[in-house]
């Protein structure tokens, strides 16, 4: 691996693990051979250990040699060398389709714990269903991954690519993750058709939009986004005008104009009317595989509708996760969730 | 916080105008502006050359006093670009202005020559008066008109990134930012006023002979000046107007009403602020550069914050995002000022103070918005009812704009 930047640093195998005990410049010379030594060596105790347990090894042997790195600059008085984390194993290796990987994740907003602990794994092409209680940490989580929330811990990566704890939000939006609020947030001072060109992937540089036109492509992917959204006759009507639920679908719609490889959707169906319930039903269906969705609903038969997988946060950690009737069927799930609000 | 009302009332009065907004560069209101401008400016120019008996004749002084409030109108276009169609309420935009009056004002210093009291050929008046025996650095290369327009075309400009950068980058907005802009040209005056810093302490600059070599004192001077700033007017309108129908311009839109949400569909929020920031600042430096030369003076009174917040009542009055809007701001205040800092000089603050919260109570959209309104109501044949009550109680949900939309869907 080329881009072991963190490891370089780190322990050798030969060094042993203890604080306070690191390679000092002579690391340097035998920077190579001492990473190929390291990288056989890591690979050697994880291949003796199995599946999950594999996983969370390995995420510990990151997060401890972090640690020693830290200590080591710290008690020399040295600023830190900055770490280039890489991916975690589980993205690392072949045949691997993982989209969204959050491990151990915590949040904790003055002492109250918003996330604690939480570990999800999303594929690519897949609709998950995340659904728990009030302040199970459903929203703190879509922060996270967008980055407008840095989690205290944790490892969140998006494909094996993109560190997401390393970007901010402009940079995550632009990698192709995409998130629908809770509130409808369309710009309600701009046409149906600007919203969306707005939202259209491509050149989003200052120079650009100030000399550059729509492309008739992206033209035509307007178009087809605002036929999907059911808008084609409303389209040069300012969104402040439109309805909930046609606000709503305009926001699913400018989160199609930028071809987003993840979605994410904060409640999208809240407030619409049964028949708008269902064509938003269709509009996700039609959507599934072509992009992975992650979708945060409370509406239990909309949920039942649309779900294969679904997983059940309470107190900022994963409950359990399967399909709806598993779910259901969780005793855990229907004493924290279920039990107060059958349906 | 005051800013959510007004940005409110921003949005509103865009849902007012519905989508009848013409998008080509060149629409029905900038044909308008361009043709009143620039045929009231060859009107002043043509009635100024007649002899001075005559009924429609037109004095050099009231020549120079209309180009003032042209570079007037320039910096208020400037303030209205970054705060009626990016939300940055600016109170501090005077630097900019001042900037680029005392870089015009030191070319016209050295311009001087050895016709100065002291008749020194080398230094200006006030530097020989401290006892300075050569010029300091920064006046290096002052003497040349081709510079000075370098300078007077990057430094506002720079200055601006310079006080765009850090404030943009470290997300400050809304009534922070409007306090900060407000302390730069408050520091800005207080270190203009120091005789140290080489411009003339509170003097500033002044006792300016020519320009080019022609006197300004010169009729033919002063018309050009007046052509060249109406002029620069009319292109900056042009360049502005530009900028506003692009897709840039929508996303200036994006960010005023919903700054984080544009960051989450992928735009650099704080490239595009400081972007027009910077172009607003190189407005506003042309419009003092042309100011100096009409007005025989520079002093640190441009960085006075009084100064820049009178210009943004300009703005407020004649109408947020309209651009012409600020054109009228700034005539119609600065006429207003000049007949009564002449009739009644005391009572002038506090007439300015009534005027903006009258201003804001019952004319949120300012001038500009009344006459569309006016206009709409003659077009549409006796107005539409739901539009003045939903204006007077200040929330509704676009029930307007619903009712102005199809009406308009037609003609677009």
């Amino acid at each position: 691996m080329s881009q072991t930047g963190g490891f370089k640093n780190g322990p050798r195998p030969e060094d042993g693990v203890r604080s306070g005990d690191l390679p000092s410049s002579d690391a340097n010379e035998s920077r190579e051979r001492s990473d190929r030594g390291y990288d056989a060596w890591e690979r050697q105790i994880l291949d003796s250990l199995g599946g999950d347990e594999r996983l969370k090894a390995d995420e510990e042997l990151q997060d401890g040699v972090r640690e020693l790195v830290e200590n080591y600059h710290k008690q020399r008085g040295m600023r830190p060398a900055p770490m280039k984390v890489r991916p975690p194993r589980a993205l690392r290796s072949e045949g691997q389709h993982i989209a969204l990987y959050l491990e151990n994740i915590s949040v904790s907003f003055d002492g109250f714990q918003a996330l604690h602990r939480l570990t999800l794994y999303m594929d690519e092409g897949e609709l998950r269903c995340i659904i728990g209680p009030n302040g199970a940490g459903k929203t703190t989580m879509m922060d996270v991954i967008t980055g407008k929330t840095r989690p205290d811990r944790g490892v969140a990566w998006f494909t094996r690519k993109c560190n997401l704890l390393a970007m901010d939000e402009v940079d995550i939006a632009q990698a192709g993750i995409c998130r629908k609020f809770q509130k409808p947030s369309v710009f309600e001072a701009l046409s149906v058709q600007h919203n969306l060109e707005l939202a259209c992937s491509g050149d989003k540089s200052v120079f650009g939009c100030l000399v550059r036109h729509l492309t008739g492509e992206q033209k035509d992917a307007r178009d087809r986004v605002l036929e999907r959204i059911y808008l084609v006759d409303r389209r040069d009507v300012l969104a402040g005008t439109l309805s909930h639920g046609q606000k709503q679908w305009l926001e699913i719609g400018m989160l199609l104009m930028q071809r987003p490889k993840l979605l994410l959707l904060d409640e999208p169906v809240a407030g619409m009317s049964p028949q708008e319930v269902d064509r938003t039903v269709e509009l996700l269906k039609e959507l599934e595989g072509e992009q992975s969705i992650m979708l945060v609903e409370h509406d239990m038969a909309f949920v039942r509708a649309i779900a294969k997988k679904v997983t059940v946060l309470h107190q900022g950690t994963v409950l359990a996760e399967g399909t709806m009737d598993e779910i259901r069927n969780d005793p855990e799930v229907v004493k924290a969730y279920l039990g107060e609000e059958q349906c | 916080m005051g800013t959510g009302r007004i940005s409110e009332d921003i949005r509103q009065m865009h849902a007012h105008v519905g989508t009848s907004k013409d998008e080509r560069l060149f629409d029905g209101a900038t044909r308008n502006f361009l043709a009143v401008t620039l045929l009231g400016a060859g009107l002043v120019l043509l009635c100024s050359t007649l002899p001075g008996g005559s009924a429609f004749s037109v004095s050099p002084y009231v020549v120079s006093l209309l180009g003032k409030y042209l570079c007037f109108a320039l910096l208020a276009l400037s303030i209205d670009l970054v705060w009626g169609y990016l939300g940055i309420l600016s109170l501090g935009h005077g630097a900019f202005f001042g900037i680029g009056g005392y870089l015009m004002g030191m070319y016209l210093m050295r311009e001087i020559g050895d016709r100065g009291v002291y008749a020194n050929p080398l230094l200006p008046d006030f530097m020989v008066f401290l006892n300075w025996k050569e010029l300091p650095w920064y006046w290096w290369g002052s003497d040349s008109f081709a510079f000075a327009c370098l300078l007077i075309l990057t430094i506002p400009g720079l200055a601006a990134l310079i006080f765009g950068l850090p404030a943009f980058r470290s997300r400050v907005s809304g009534v922070y930012l409007s306090i900060i802009t407000q302390a730069m040209t408050y520091a800005l005056m207080l270190a203009f006023f120091r005789n140290e810093m080489g411009f003339g302490g509170n003097n500033g600059l002044t006792d300016f002979k020519s320009l080019l070599g022609v006197s300004l004192q010169s009729e033919a001077m002063g018309r050009t000046l007046f052509g060249l700033t109406a002029l620069a007017l009319c292109l900056a309108y042009l360049c502005c107007r530009f900028v506003t129908v692009s897709r840039l311009g929508r996303v200036f839109v994006a960010v005023r009403d919903a700054e984080s949400r544009t960051r989450f569909i992928g735009y650099r929020v704080e490239n595009v602020k400081l972007a027009a920031f910077v172009f607003s600042g190189v407005m506003a430096g042309i419009g003092g550069a042309l100011y100096v030369p009409q007005v025989g003076i520079i002093n640190p009174g441009v960085f006075s914050p009084l100064f820049s917040v009178e210009m943004v009542v300009c703005v407020a009055l004649g109408g947020r995002g309209r651009l012409y809007g600020a054109v009228i701001g700034a005539l119609a205040v600065n006429f207003i000022k000049t007949w009564f800092t002449t009739a009644l000089p005391e009572l002038w603050p506090f007439f300015l103070g009534a005027l903006f919260v009258l201003v804001t109570l019952f004319l949120p959209e300012g001038v500009a918005g009344l006459m569309v309104r006016i206009a709409g109501g003659v077009r549409g044949g006796g107005g539409r009812p739901g539009d003045d009550g939903k204006e007077g109680t200040g929330n509704g949900d676009g029930m307007a704009a619903a009712q102005a939309v199809p009406a308009q869907g037609g003609a677009a």
